[in-house]
């Protein structure tokens, strides 16, 4: 079935849509979520709030990337759950490692820059990404939205995980300059 | 800003880039089925802006290589066929909406060994449809028993057409083997010893490139000055690889590397250079052809001076081909 046919079944309220996005993308969902969470049961859980959030979104949404959309959906649900579960130290490894790997990005205690609008952030890491070659792009989303490891990049790129790591710690690099030069982090 | 905020905000990327990077070797494997699609404007298409040409990868984790309603379509095929000492068979396919994966083994029948653990189907396998299409390949094993490689090929047609008709026909036209990987430091190059260069040259016509903001670099190509390439190269640190040389243009330390018959043994690499703490210099590379249009050079620019080149030692990173087979295997299976 593709995409628009089960967006099609959301406008129409038919459970068949849940049935549908559960068959065709359960995998993809259940894989964020799982990188995130680290626990397999944490991870269906997400998953099945997704499609609830799914759901309740469609309509009035109607999203011009259904997949794309159910993945943000299915992250940010496993961000959450894995936010209550990181006082017990639980949370998936991937997840973890690229969390710290983020921190070079940022200074060591908190700005005025909290103070910015999420979304100004986001307008601005997308410019960002814009900068940077496919490749780069591709390496990059791959580990800080999907939370890939560097293996199953190296993988997917056909890079080195030495080229994989490197090419990472470049645009980590970059993505802290061009922050600050847009004001988003101070000096 | 901390962390969290920041892992939000890239949770909230435009949809396209996310869709992009999860697409299954999209970058390497564009396979244009109409024949009326010229090689140059493919070349320019995928040289111009930094598509990487790479090997066929490594085991493929299959949770993701295939979605669950092309896996559970998979069925047996078991059809074969034998052209220039090369046995390839079709052991399983599927075919679900726009997408199609199928399962096959390569064996070479003579002693030759031209099948091995390296063997890379070079994008040039197709499938009988009319329309564009989105292809990658992974190889998922090598028997050294039997001397069988595995591959993994996934289709997906563009613009959400579906695969029609009962009956498919897959055909391979060539592939690579017996590739060698060399990864090390290059300590015959005297880095110290690298002078500014006065002689310089001038290139009309890139074939590529890359590097951060490679677009704006891309634009103002006609300005750049590059190496002159020695008659003997500086060092050849693999068969197939030449750094034909190095040294200071406006400031910046150039390194021009060639790969010999890149259209034919698809040879490439590259060298970077990292500092005493383990930083690595970030750098622009330039490609273009060499006179004979079947070779390449890949200029390196980075972002180093005279003053700092004692802080850095060069390390080389290529891949090159000894083998290409070339033959007619073709199958045609019902599905």
């Amino acid at each position: 079935m593709t995409d628009d046919q089960i967006i099609a079944l959301f406008f129409d309220r038919n459970e068949e849509a849940l049935r549908q996005t559960a068959k065709k993308y359960g995998r993809y969902c259940y894989s964020i979520a799982l990188r995130i969470v680290g626990d397999p049961e944490d991870a269906e859980e997400c998953v099945n709030d997704s499609y609830l959030n799914l759901w309740n979104c469609i309509p009035p949404h109607r999203p011009e990337q259904f997949a794309a959309f159910l993945g943000k959906i299915t992250r940010f649900s496993a961000l959450k759950k894995e936010r209550a579960n990181r006082t017990q130290k639980r949370g998936g490894k991937q997840f973890l490692m690229a969390y710290e790997e983020l921190a070079e990005c940022l200074p060591g205690k908190e700005d005025p820059a909290e103070q910015i609008q999420m979304q100004e952030l986001a307008d601005a890491i997308n410019r960002f990404l814009d900068r940077l070659s496919d490749d780069e792009q591709r390496c990059f989303v791959s580990r800080y939205w999907y939370f890939d490891s560097i293996a199953e990049i190296a993988q997917k790129t056909g890079f080195t995980k030495s080229k994989t790591k490197t090419l990472l710690y470049r645009c980590r690099k970059q993505l802290r300059e061009y922050l600050k030069k847009e004001g988003f982090l101070n000096e | 800003m901390n962390r969290d905020q920041l892992i939000e905000a890239i949770g909230m990327i435009e949809p396209q880039k996310i869709v992009n990077a999860q697409a299954p070797g999209k970058h390497r494997s564009v396979l244009r089925l109409r024949r009326i699609i010229a090689l140059a404007a493919t070349l320019t298409i995928c040289f111009l802006f930094s598509i990487q040409v790479l090997a066929t990868g490594p085991l493929y984790p299959m949770a993701f290589a295939l979605s669950p309603a092309l896996t559970q379509a998979l069925k047996p095929v078991k059809r074969s066929c034998e052209d220039n000492g090369i046995r390839m068979e079709v052991v399983k396919a599927a075919v679900y909406e726009n997408e199609m994966a199928v399962y096959l083994t390569l064996q070479d029948l003579t002693d030759q060994g031209r099948i091995d653990g390296s063997t890379d189907l070079f994008d040039s396998y197709r499938i009988n449809r009319p329309f564009d299409s989105t292809a990658s390949c992974c190889r998922l094993s090598f028997d050294e028993t039997t001397g069988i490689a595995t591959f993994l090929v996934t289709i997906s047609q563009w613009g959400e057409q579906k695969i029609g008709g009962k009956k498919i026909t897959f055909s391979l036209r060539e592939f690579l083997s017996k590739k060698t990987y060399f990864d090390g430091e290059l300590t015959d190059i005297d880095l110290a010893g690298l002078k500014e260069e006065t002689e310089t040259q001038k290139i009309d016509g890139l074939r590529g490139g890359g590097g951060i903001d490679f677009k704006s670099f891309y634009e103002n190509q006609h300005k750049i000055n590059y190496l002159i390439p020695l008659e003997n190269g500086l060092l050849k640190p693999t068969d197939g690889v030449t750094i034909t040389n190095a040294g200071f243009i406006d400031g910046k330390l150039h390194v021009q590397l060639h790969f010999d018959d890149i259209i034919h043994y698809d040879n490439h690499g590259y060298v970077e250079l990292i500092d005493r703490d383990g930083n690595i210099a970030e750098c622009h590379h330039l490609s273009f052809w060499d006179e004979d249009h079947g070779g390449a050079y890949d200029e390196l620019i980075f972002e180093i001076s005279p003053d700092e080149i004692e802080n850095y030692r060069m390390y080389g990173h290529f891949v090159t081909c000894k083998n290409n087979t070339k033959g007619n295997w073709q199958v045609t299976f019902q599905i």
